[in-house]
């Protein structure tokens, strides 16, 4: 079901343009994430949900309704900030009970709903805590709440895990996943980190240059980006110009500097068009052995390095290219590091090569 | 041992300039007017609380108070009502307009400020310009100078800026995310300044009322230029005892008790805190 929808968003700067004509809908109790490095659009889109900034072009409807037009105060969408934004002369239950307040809500059922969302959050005994007293993942904790408690049809969270310690981060992470479900609130969260995308979202939407570069499940994404682009954002190394040999269902491609492999998928073009492959490096594997077979190539390890829960090679191959792997350390292998200048072969099945069209 | 030769020189200046004045004013206070050079009775000797007895007993003193409260009560509340949303305007303003605002709200320090009173009586005076401008649209002139009024327009003049400063450092520390997040919560632009904005700019509300509210209370030069023969105010019964009936140790005792007056209300509220 349709909750959201964006039709033709444009947000003009001057002569600058951070959203270009953007279409966008999003499904009524998911987990969206908009993804996207800096300038992206993304905080502006983000913005422009919540009302802050009124776009040049194209319409916001959400439930049915065009909001395009409502100030922030008249939608039923509310935000957690980056910076938090919590009322520092307001207690923990006052910042929490602003909104409920804004709608005149009744004292006695503000209070009530006030403590069932502290305990949402688990911080019902900082209730009369200052903002100040609290650390970083309550003070995330209660915007989550303050935001939750006028019952808002969308939830907007602004880099929610940014201002958070590396340990904390996760358990914040599992946290909003579970008031999300608990809740069964739209959520719609912007964060860089593409990690924190695959990890919470239902869907992503992958920005750049204010346009949405692709639309779709973390794994999507993740496995058949549509682009070098998104596939160079979410981590992809090895991406390497090719050629295709053979078109259809299963291609085979010249890579270059590598030579004829197999691929599992339908080639973008016709046979002698040019295209780029991603070799995701955990899917390429690294033997001692000079072995020989299809999608197998000899090379030379330049460097490895230990990673903790991988080692990474970079191996120089003899057709010319470089290719970064990374070995999974399962049980007792140790560091499995390899010196530099060992023979080794690079094999990878024709399902890790990921076709990119130009 | 550095610190203290750095601290010297203010606690010489405080001593010297500060403490001994209050000091020899209070041993004043309590000495009785002579003729003569100097025209008191030598300082401690036989010291008397005559002139502390007259100060409540003659009703003089305290309606000249009273009358001082009323157009430093009154005069600072305008500071306030015009200075805040100027404060507030110049701190939301872009960049590159603020500084060019705030030099505006200090220019008028580039000249003396007697100039700048005087200036007001060519604008109040009977046929000065507010009132040919009243009549050139038809409008009956005003009696405007010497009144009242004229002491709270020039009071109000003459320290707005040190109510407009104070508020603007408040209020140019402000976060926006936190009227954008009242807003995003359903508060109206003016609910949103009601529960969020006016409260966390409460400390430059106090400094600016401290700052107007105390040196208007003294004020001399303004009700002497702008107000009424009859708007005796303690600053106007200061200047009397001492200049015209150089009773000196009167004068001393009035501005030991408007010292008094005003030190007292803080150091309370300073206990409170």
């Amino acid at each position: 079901m349709a909750d959201l929808e964006v039709a033709g968003l444009t947000v003009r700067y001057g002569p600058a343009v951070a959203l270009d004509q953007l279409n966008l809908t999003i499904n009524s109790g998911e987990m969206f994430v908009l993804l996207g490095g800096s300038g992206s659009g993304k905080t502006t889109l983000l913005r422009a949900l919540g009302g802050f900034i009124q776009p040049t072009a194209g319409r916001i409807v959400l439930a049915g309704q065009d909001i395009t037009g409502l100030p922030p105060h008249r939608r039923p969408v509310n935000t957690t900030f980056q910076s938090y934004a919590l009322f520092p002369h307001m207690s923990v239950a006052d910042n929490v009970g602003f909104g409920l307040r804004r709608q005149g809500m009744a004292r006695a059922d503000i209070a009530s709903r006030v403590a069932s969302l502290l305990d949402l959050v688990r911080l019902r005994e900082f209730a009369g805590r200052k903002p100040d007293a609290l650390s970083g993942g309550q003070r995330q904790r209660v915007a989550l709440a303050r935001a939750l408690a006028p019952r808002p049809r969308l939830l907007l969270l602004d880099e929610p895990l940014s201002a958070l310690d590396r340990s904390l981060r996760e358990q914040t992470r599992q946290e909003l996943l579970r008031v999300q479900r608990e809740t069964g609130t739209t959520f719609v969260l912007v964060t860089h980190d593409q990690d924190e995308a695959l990890a919470m979202a239902t869907r992503i939407g992958l920005l750049h240059q204010g346009r949405l570069a692709q639309v779709g499940t973390p794994a999507d994404i993740y496995e058949r980006p549509a682009s070098r682009y998104v596939a160079e954002f979410m981590g992809a190394a090895n991406i390497l110009p090719a050629t295709v040999r053979t078109a259809g269902a299963r291609a085979t491609l010249d890579l270059d500097g590598i030579g004829p492999t197999q691929a599992a998928s339908t080639a973008p073009g016709p046979a002698g068009s040019a295209l780029h492959v991603a070799l995701r490096p955990e899917r390429l594997r690294i033997a001692l052995s000079a072995a020989t077979g299809v999608n197998t190539a000899p090379g030379t390890v330049v460097d490895s390095a230990y990673r903790g829960g991988t080692v990474d090679h970079h191996v120089r191959l003899d057709g010319g290219a470089t290719l970064l792997v990374s070995q999974p350390l399962g049980d007792g292998v140790g560091a499995g590091l390899l010196a530099p200048g060992s023979a080794v072969a690079v094999s990878w099945p024709p399902e890790a090569c990921v076709l990119l069209a130009e | 041992m550095n610190r203290a030769a750095v601290l010297a020189p203010v606690w010489l200046w405080l001593l010297l300039f500060v403490a001994l004045p209050v000091v020899i004013v209070a041993a004043l206070s309590f000495s009785t007017s002579i003729p003569g050079v100097p025209p008191y009775t030598p300082l401690l000797q036989a010291p008397e609380t005559s002139n502390y007895a007259l100060l409540t007993d003659d009703a003089f003193y305290l309606n000249a108070a009273l009358k001082s409260l009323a157009v430093a009560g009154i005069s600072t509340l305008f500071c306030l009502l015009i200075g805040y949303p100027m404060a507030l305007a110049i701190a939301r303003a872009p960049d590159r307009w603020r500084s060019l605002l705030l030099l505006g709200v200090m220019l008028p320090f580039w000249t003396g400020f007697l100039l700048r009173i005087t200036a007001w009586i060519g604008l109040l005076r009977d046929e000065g310009w507010i009132n040919v401008g009243l009549q050139a649209v038809g409008l009956p002139a005003l009696r405007l100078l010497y009144t009242d009024f004229a002491m709270y327009v020039g009071v109000t003049y003459a320290y707005l800026p040190f109510m407009i400063l104070p508020l603007y450092a408040r209020l140019s520390r402000r976060d926006p995310a936190l009227e954008e997040a009242a807003a995003d919560l359903g508060a109206s632009p003016w609910t949103a300044f009601r529960t969020v904005t006016l409260p966390l700019s409460i400390p430059g509300i106090v400094a600016g009322l401290a700052l107007v509210f105390i040196p208007a209370m003294g004020e001399y030069v303004i009700p002497e230029l702008l107000g009424g023969p009859g708007a005796q105010t303690i600053g106007r019964a200061l200047w009397n005892e001492f200049f015209s009936n150089r009773d000196w140790p009167m004068a001393a005792t009035v501005a030991n008790a408007l010292l008094l007056a005003l030190l007292l209300p803080m150091v309370a509220l300073r206990a409170r805190q």
